[in-house]
């Protein structure tokens, strides 16, 4: 389990954005996406900052495809919206937020269950 | 006079008699007039001083003379001048015998109102704020660090309160343990410090004109008939800001910024600027992600308990049942020891903005303000 400071001087290192964490069932969390991954590339382009992010996903309306490094490996996904997009909701997500935020132990816990499976 | 039934009220029919009552009996107030047969009023309370140096006076009088000015070093000292409403001694004599209020009074500026609401509000202070604009006075009354009335010329309540908060400079005056006289207020002081630093936020936008010149506060004298309440203020001259862009009303009109574009990487590390700042994230709810800001390397949300999830969850709850359809500006969730912040981006609704700030450090307003700001740059 890396921690926060870890995380953000990793991220630093290899020019990318940390992932705090997913939102219950959205297609990042099917996906497998969680804490500790650092966002290399959004829809082929490198995104180093936020605001790439933010220009790199509005290429697509549908989805995205990302590369995130875990574990000392890249790993390419393809996230796919759903349709019809859920409604915005910031009330939901400002309960996941907390949730996840809640306690790093949460994480923790995460990170240990999913070291168990195989990659 | 109608005196509280616990006062008893001794009079005295010339200087003389009067201070050989007071060498009698200890007093808790003498009122005197100047001009008295035989000993003046001026030496019956010079002398009287010498029996009680802290003996509360209230002096009469048709005219100011030079003598009075001998009155001066009192502890208090009014001066009442005729002819007078009857209610005007009343105020002075309950001034006067009301505990002292012990504390510091000094000068200070401050850039916005709301700073200064935001203290009276965290000192759980009771008083009248009084705020002199070049349209007029407000009036602005605390009880227990709430806002509990406020009125201007033409509004009361909270539009009274927004319109004083708009006003962009003047002064300002507090007279502590004045209860307001009646309850108008109706929103927490939370909401409308937010409120107002939205509409603060939205003047800026609208108006163009530099008027840096003109912005900021300072303390005030009060009203000029309370110059012998409020003895210990000092006036001085508005400062001006111009030479400090970073902060206030008016930054973004300063040419500079419109002619070199703020760099995005800048806009963000404004973030860290914000006073208490703690961590931030940004929010993708279409694709699920949580994403770390740079800068946030020291991001550690305190939130104690599950407790806190039941409160957003509840909230959440709550939102669905009132089928809330508004565009969200902002959502504000106050924690025993941080405020979070979350603020949609405009044009890209499924990209918030998550800022966590420590309460004791934190100046609500102008963080709302910064992460409005910081949006607006993302809009590219």
């Amino acid at each position: 389990m890396i921690g926060k400071a870890a995380l953000f001087a990793l991220a630093k290192a290899l020019e990318g954005i940390p992932v705090l964490g997913t939102l219950g069932g959205t297609p990042a969390a099917r996906a497998g996406i969680r804490y500790g991954d650092i966002l290399i590339e959004v829809n082929g382009v490198r995104t180093r900052t936020v605001l790439d992010y933010i220009e790199a996903k509005s290429l697509r309306d549908d989805g995205m495809d990302i590369v995130v490094f875990r574990t000392g490996a890249e790993q390419r996904q393809a996230l796919v919206y759903d349709q019809p997009a859920a409604p915005m909701d910031p009330a939901a997500i400002l309960a996941e937020l907390v949730t996840l935020r809640i306690a790093p132990t949460v994480f923790e816990g995460e990170a240990e269950e999913s070291q168990r499976e195989p990659d | 006079m109608k005196a509280r039934p616990a006062d008893r009220i001794e009079t005295a029919h010339d200087g003389e008699s009067g201070l050989a009552r007071l060498h009698a009996e200890p007093a808790d107030l003498l009122i005197a007039d100047v001009r008295m047969p035989g000993m003046s009023g001026i030496d019956l309370v010079l002398s009287a001083r010498q029996l009680y140096p802290d003996l509360p006076v209230i002096v009469m009088t048709a005219f100011k003379s030079s003598d009075i000015g001998r009155l001066e070093n009192g502890p208090f000292t009014a001066l009442l001048e005729k002819p007078f409403e009857f209610e005007r001694l009343r105020e002075l004599v309950e001034h006067a015998l009301a505990p002292q209020v012990m504390g510091f009074s000094g000068a200070v500026s401050v850039q916005t109102l709301p700073d200064v609401v935001q203290l009276y509000v965290l000192l759980a202070s009771t008083g009248l704020l009084t705020v002199r604009h070049h349209s007029g006075e407000g009036h602005l009354y605390f009880e227990q660090g709430t806002i509990a009335h406020a009125t201007t010329a033409a509004r009361r309540g909270d539009d009274a309160f927004y319109e004083i908060m708009m006003w962009n400079g003047g002064q300002f005056g507090m007279r502590m343990g004045i209860s307001p006289p009646e309850r108008s207020v109706v929103s927490n002081w939370q909401e409308l410090l937010m409120e107002s630093a939205r509409r603060i936020d939205e003047a800026r936008r609208v108006d163009d004109s530099p008027r840096a010149s003109i912005s900021g506060w300072t303390l005030a004298p009060p009203p000029l008939e309370d110059d012998a309440l409020e003895h210990a203020f000092n006036v001085f001259e508005p400062p001006t800001f111009e030479s400090d862009p970073e902060v206030g009303l008016t930054e973004t009109h300063t040419p500079q910024t419109t002619e070199t574009p703020m760099n995005i990487k800048d806009s963000l590390a404004k973030l860290n600027q914000i006073d208490g700042f703690v961590g931030a994230a940004l929010v993708d709810s279409e694709s699920g992600m949580l994403l770390g800001q740079e800068g946030g390397g020291n991001l550690n949300l305190e939130i104690a308990a599950a407790g806190n999830t039941e409160v957003v969850r509840a909230k959440r709850k709550t939102m669905t049942n009132l089928a809330l359809k508004d565009q969200i500006e902002d959502i504000l969730i106050t924690l025993g020891r941080q405020y979070h912040i979350i603020r949609p981006l405009r044009g890209r609704q499924t990209l918030f903005f998550y800022v966590a700030l420590d309460r004791q450090r934190a100046n609500l307003a102008m963080a709302r303000i910064t992460l409005a700001d910081v949006e607006k740059d993302l809009q590219v």
